[in-house]
C-alpha cells in the first residue's frame, strides 16, 4: 500500500513536467508525419501493396522510423528528466525526510520512469491506428479486408518495449548518480551513437543501446535472443542502481 | 524529557575537516529551541544529521525518546522539516506542491487549503511556484512542513527573504502553533535578533562546538552579568579614586566613571560617598550588553 501512495505521489511530479510533454509529443510526432503525407497525396493504408496486410506494413514502417534514433534518444531524455526532478529542484532532502523507506522511493520512482515508456508506447500505438483510420474515413476508402492483427501488435510493442530496457535502466543510474543533467544526457547520447555506428561489430550486443537499433535494422541478423539479452542487463543495471541509490552518503 | 537529544555527534568531511565536535543538544519537548551560529558554524549540518539526511559517523540521536537508526519512518511521520533553501517543483502549483506530500502523509486533503490560508498564500491559484518570490516560497515550505501536523518542526533558517512583516507573521504563527497544539520547534538561525522574540530555549554552536546552550533566561543573566554601571560626576578623577579606595575596578570613558555590575546596594554606598566626598552625581546609569553582543562575544572566541 505504502508503493501505491509514493507511486501516486511520484506520478504526480510528473504533471506538466518536460518528460511529460516529451511522451505526448514523441509519442504522436511519426503518426502525425504520415498522417498529413496521406492527407495530401490523397492516400490511404489501402494504396500499400495489396499482396501484404497494409495494417502491417504501416505498423512495421513506423516504428521503423522510430525505433531506430527516436525511441532510445526519447527513453534517454525522459528517464535522464525524471530521474533528474529532485536534483533540479533542490527535493532530495524533502522526499528523504517523508516517512518512507528508501527502497520504496527508489522503486516507485523507477516504475513511474517505466510507466512513462508504457505511456509512450500507449500514444505511439494510439498514433499508428488514427494516422491508418482517419485517412480512410476521410477520402471515404473502406478499411483494408484483411484482419486487424491486434496480437501481432501488442506482441511487436512487448518486443520493443523490452529492447528499450536496458537504456531506461543505465539512463536512471546515471541520473541518479550525477547532479549534473547533461552527463546523463551526453552519455546517453554519445552510447547511443556509437552503437549506432558500430553496428556491425560482433560484440556491439554488449552496448545497452544497442537493441532498440537491431531491431529497426531489419537487415542485421543476430544468431542469439536479444530480448533475453536486453532484459538480463536491465535487471543488473537496476540492481546496481538500487546499490548505488541506497549506499548514498549524503541524502539531500 | 527531551524530545530530540544527541550525544557526542560528530561528523568530518572528507579531508578529515571536522564540521562537527562532540555536539549534545537537548532540546525540550514543548519548547521553541534557537539554534544560533554564524554561517558555517555546523547548524545545517546538524539539523540534517538529525533528519538522517547524512550518514552518521559517530554519536548517537535520539528523537521522541528513540533512537532515529531504528525507528526512522515512525519518528518522520511526526516531524514537520525546511532544510535550506525551499524544496519545491516549480513547475507545479502550490497546491499541486503540498499534494504530493498529502498522498505520502495520507492526510485529509482538506489540510491543503488550511495550510495554504496559514501562511497566507491561498490565492495562488494555478501560479507556478517557480514564478514565486522567494518570501512566498518560504511560506510554502512551511505550509508542507505543517501539512501533517507534526509534533516536531525542524526549521532552518525559515525567514530568510522574508521582509519584515512576513518574519513578524511567521514568528506569531510559530509561537501560536507552538502554545495551542503542544508542537516542539528547532529553528535555526545566524541572528538571535531575529528569534529571541519567540524562543524559550537556545543553543549557541561555532565552528562544530556547542558553546551555550540553556533558557532564553539564563542567557539573558549572563547578559545582565556582562552589563556595567556608568556614573556622571562632577569630578571623575575624584570619583575614580574613591571607588579603588573601595575596592573597586573602574575606568573613565568620555568623562564617565564606568565599572563592572555589582550589587544595588553597593551603587547607593557609592553614590552617598561621593557625595559625602563633594562629588557631585548627575547621572548613574546601567550599560546592558545586548544579546546580540554577547552571541558575537561567544562566537567570536
Amino acid at each position: 500500500m505504502k508503493f501505491i501512495y509514493c507511486f501516486r505521489s511520484e506520478w504526480l511530479k510528473t504533471k506538466g513536467s518536460s518528460a511529460s510533454w516529451l511522451c505526448l509529443i514523441g509519442g504522436f510526432f511519426i503518426p502525425l508525419i504520415y498522417l498529413i503525407v496521406f492527407i495530401v497525396y490523397h492516400k490511404t493504408i489501402n494504396d500499400y501493396y495489396p499482396f501484404f496486410n497494409p495494417w502491417r506494413k504501416h505498423y512495421n514502417e513506423l516504428w521503423q522510423n522510430m525505433a531506430g534514433f527516436l525511441l532510445p534518444m526519447g527513453v534517454i531524455l525522459a528517464s535522464s528528466l525524471i530521474a533528474q526532478l529532485e536534483y533540479k529542484n533542490n527535493t532530495w532532502k524533502q522526499v528523504h525526510t517523508t516517512p518512507q523507506s528508501f527502497t520504496t522511493i527508489f522503486l516507485a520512482k523507477f516504475a513511474v520512469v517505466l510507466f512513462m515508456t508504457f505511456k509512450f508506447f500507449l500514444f505511439f500505438t494510439i498514433g499508428i491506428l488514427v494516422s491508418g483510420i482517419i485517412p480512410c474515413l476521410i477520402f471515404d476508402h473502406k478499411f483494408p479486408l484483411v484482419g486487424f492483427p491486434a496480437y501481432g501488435f501488442l506482441m511487436g510493442s512487448v518486443k520493443i518495449f523490452i529492447t528499450c530496457l536496458p537504456i531506461l535502466a543505465i539512463q536512471f543510474l546515471i541520473s541518479l548518480k550525477f547532479k549534473n543533467f547533461l552527463v546523463g544526457i551526453g552519455i546517453g547520447l554519445l552510447g547511443l551513437i556509437a552503437s549506432l555506428i558500430g553496428m556491425s561489430w560482433k560484440y556491439i550486443y554488449l552496448s545497452p543501446y544497442s537493441y532498440t537499433a537491431m531491431i529497426a535494422f531489419p537487415g542485421v541478423k543476430w544468431n542469439f535472443n536479444i530480448y533475453i539479452y536486453a532484459f538480463v542487463y536491465f535487471l543488473v543495471l537496476s540492481g546496481i542502481s538500487y546499490y548505488l541509490y541506497i549506499s548514498k552518503k549524503e541524502k539531500g | 524529557m527531551y524530545c530530540i537529544e544527541t550525544n557526542n555527534l560528530t561528523y568530518k568531511f572528507s579531508g578529515n575537516e571536522t564540521v562537527l565536535n562532540n555536539v549534545n543538544l537537548q532540546i525540550p519537548t514543548g519548547s521553541i529551541y534557537g539554534f544560533l551560529g554564524p554561517n558555517g558554524a555546523g547548524k545545517t549540518t546538524t539539523l540534517r544529521l538529525v533528519l538522517g539526511l547524512l550518514k552518521k559517523q559517530q554519536g548517537t540521536i535520539s528523537i521522541f525518546n528513540k533512537s532515529f537508526d531504528a525507528n526512522r519512518i515512525e519518528i518522520l511521520k511526526n516531524i514537520g522539516s525546511l532544510i535550506e533553501a525551499p524544496s519545491l517543483y516549480a513547475h507545479l502549483n502550490a497546491k499541486d506542491n503540498l499534494e504530493i506530500l498529502q498522498k505520502v502523509y495520507q492526510c485529509p486533503k482538506s489540510r491543503i487549503g488550511e495550510v495554504l490560508e496559514i501562511v497566507g498564500l491561498s490565492e495562488t491559484g494555478k501560479k507556478k511556484t517557480g514564478k514565486f518570490s522567494l518570501g512566498m516560497k518560504q511560506r510554502l515550505s512551511i505550509a508542507i512542513a505543517l501539512l501533517h501536523n507534526p509534533t516536531l518542526l525542524i526549521l532552518d533558517e525559515p525567514t530568510n527573504g522574508l521582509d519584515p512583516n512576513g518574519i513578524h507573521e511567521i514568528r506569531e504563527l510559530l509561537m501560536k502553533i507552538n502554545a495551542e497544539h503542544k508542537v516542539t520547534i528547532l529553528i535555526s538561525s545566524h541572528l538571535l535578533s531575529e528569534i529571541e522574540k519567540m524562543v524559550t530555549h537556545v543553543g549557541i554552536i561555532n565552528r562544530g562546538v556547542v558553546l551555550f546552550q540553556g533558557t532564553l533566561q539564563e542567557l539573558q543573566l549572563k547578559q545582565s552579568q556582562s552589563s556595567s554601571i556608568c556614573f556622571d560626576t562632577s569630578n571623575s578623577e575624584l570619583a575614580l579614586e574613591i571607588l579603588k579606595a573601595n575596592n573597586i575596578a573602574a575606568t573613565i570613558a568620555n568623562g564617565q566613571v564606568i565599572i563592572s555590575a555589582v550589587e544595588k546596594e553597593m551603587i547607593a554606598k557609592m553614590n552617598s560617598e561621593f557625595v559625602k566626598n563633594k562629588v557631585e552625581v548627575y547621572q548613574i546609569a546601567t550599560i546592558k550588553d545586548d544579546l546580540e553582543s554577547i552571541f558575537i562575544d561567544l562566537t567570536k572566541n
